[in-house]
């Protein structure tokens, strides 16, 4: 910190353009091994995803917020405008893959492992769905419909305080369809995220994923939620 | 449209150097056999669909609910694409040559041009689609063009740019993922030196360019 003060105001000095600081993405690391979600996920897969695909969300996403501030300074609005699309794109995906990897647990970590029917998220889950089986059933076969890239969410609506199950495009945000949308959880359902250890059985892997789905994450969060 | 939903319309031909394995049988069996399973579940009700021809139903694609055009658009593209692909030792021409050369010269200063233009169309793409190389008839031009998901760049209303496909590359993950690890520029390598350059300059030349219609795909070039 005190490096940067210094070097601020040495750069003034010089009647040299002080540059904001600007932060950059980072990915956090893995709450767990690469290998610790198999056999549902290949520790293959996830080093693919998270060290290849995630980063070079990350990576693009840094990348942008440097080209809008050259653009910024060459008063090139109109691709300003263009690039924050694509900011918009990556930092999505950022997001969306952060949040995913702590929506998952090792089975040894308590992945899969319900909560109770009386815990508050048991009791909302109960009333909209009637059961954590059909809530499950329901979001497989919302998530197998979708066509081409997106995600699953099941989230909680401030507004009618209950849990709800949406379906996003492409790497847009839960945000973008409600505002009162609180994400507890989400399903990667790109086809990057199965298609290496599943090939054509998407349905399989909705199966499956439900075996590491960190319920306990979810309930810190609607915890939280509450509260907003 | 009926004589397209049989088996011959899944590829045989040899091009594992691209889709290596099972990952052919990927494209033929799971994706255009639900397709064509799709498009047979329609087929009874929807008069239209039983009278169109392949290229007919892609118009008109755009009028249907998106399961079936999904459908009718998968099936069209994977025969397209295996009718444009064969095997490197079975390939007539590594280039285009003729009228497709001429045009690609013009709009691309030449084949290594095209490469560099198509490589960052697909590089900049993310989402799942085609990327396609097309000819529009009104002002005879080249143009390199995109589509979502499974449409293709006949499909009124539908395609950004309308125009008559010469060659186009599979951009779903599943297309190369297991081979290529996500690594695009690999992928597309190994397209190019697929690609039947001189089947696809005949094509051009005898009907493309001179009726301003794409070329019926015969089951006999899927072998």
């Amino acid at each position: 910190m005190l490096s940067q003060v210094v070097k601020k105001s040495l750069l003034r000095d010089l009647r040299l353009p002080v540059r904001t600081f600007t932060a950059k993405a980072t990915q956090d690391p893995l709450p767990y091994e690469l290998n610790a979600l198999e056999p549902v996920i290949s520790g293959k897969l996830m080093d693919f995803h998270y060290n290849q695909h995630h980063k070079n969300y990350c990576m693009k996403f840094n990348e942008r917020i440097d080209l809008i501030q050259d653009n910024i300074k060459k008063k090139d609005l109109k691709r300003v405008a263009a690039l924050s699309e694509e900011l918009r794109f990556f930092g999505g995906g950022h997001y969306n893959h952060t949040f995913f990897w702590e929506s998952l647990a090792p089975v040894k970590d308590g992945g899969g492992h319900l909560p109770k029917m009386d815990s508050d998220l048991g009791t909302m889950i109960k009333q909209s769905y009637g059961s954590f089986e059909n809530l499950m059933d329901y979001t497989t076969a919302e998530a197998s419909a979708i066509m081409g890239s997106g995600w699953a969410w099941i989230a909680y609506c401030k507004v009618s305080k209950s849990i709800l199950v949406q379906m996003t495009k492409d790497q847009n945000l839960l945000s973008d369809y409600a505002s009162d949308l609180i994400p507890l959880l989400n399903i990667d359902v790109w086809e990057h995220a199965w298609y290496p250890d599943y090939n054509y059985a998407k349905g399989d892997y909705l199966k499956n994923i439900w075996r590491i789905i960190n319920w306990q994450k979810a309930e810190r969060r609607l915890a939280s939620a509450k509260k907003m | 449209m009926k004589r397209y939903l049989t088996p011959e319309t899944l590829a045989t031909k040899d091009l594992s150097g691209l889709f290596p394995g099972d990952s052919l049988k990927l494209h033929t069996h799971q994706i255009q056999g639900r397709a064509i399973e799709e498009i047979e579940r329609n087929f009874e009700e929807d008069e239209d669909l039983q009278k169109e021809s392949l290229i007919e139903a892609q118009q008109t694609a755009g009028f249907h609910e998106i399961e079936l055009r999904n459908a009718i658009g998968a099936h069209f593209n994977h025969m397209f694409l295996w009718s444009i692909l064969d095997a490197p030792g079975a390939i007539e021409g590594k280039e285009p040559v003729g009228k497709l050369k001429e045009l690609v010269d013009k709009h691309f200063s030449g084949y290594e041009g095209l490469r560099e233009s198509f490589a960052k169309a697909v590089n900049q793409r993310v989402l799942p689609g085609w990327v396609w190389l097309g000819f529009i008839p009104a002002n005879g031009q080249l143009v390199i063009t995109q589509t979502n998901n499974e449409d293709n760049t006949l499909m009124h209303g539908i395609a950004l740019v309308q125009c008559v496909p010469i060659i186009g590359i599979d951009l779903w993950e599943h297309a190369y993922f297991s081979q290529f690890g996500g690594d695009k520029n690999a992928y597309l390598e190994r397209f190019w030196a697929h690609v039947n350059w001189g089947k696809v300059s005949h094509r051009f030349e005898a009907t493309i360019l001179p009726t301003g219609k794409p070329a019926p795909i015969h089951p006999e070039e899927l072998i």
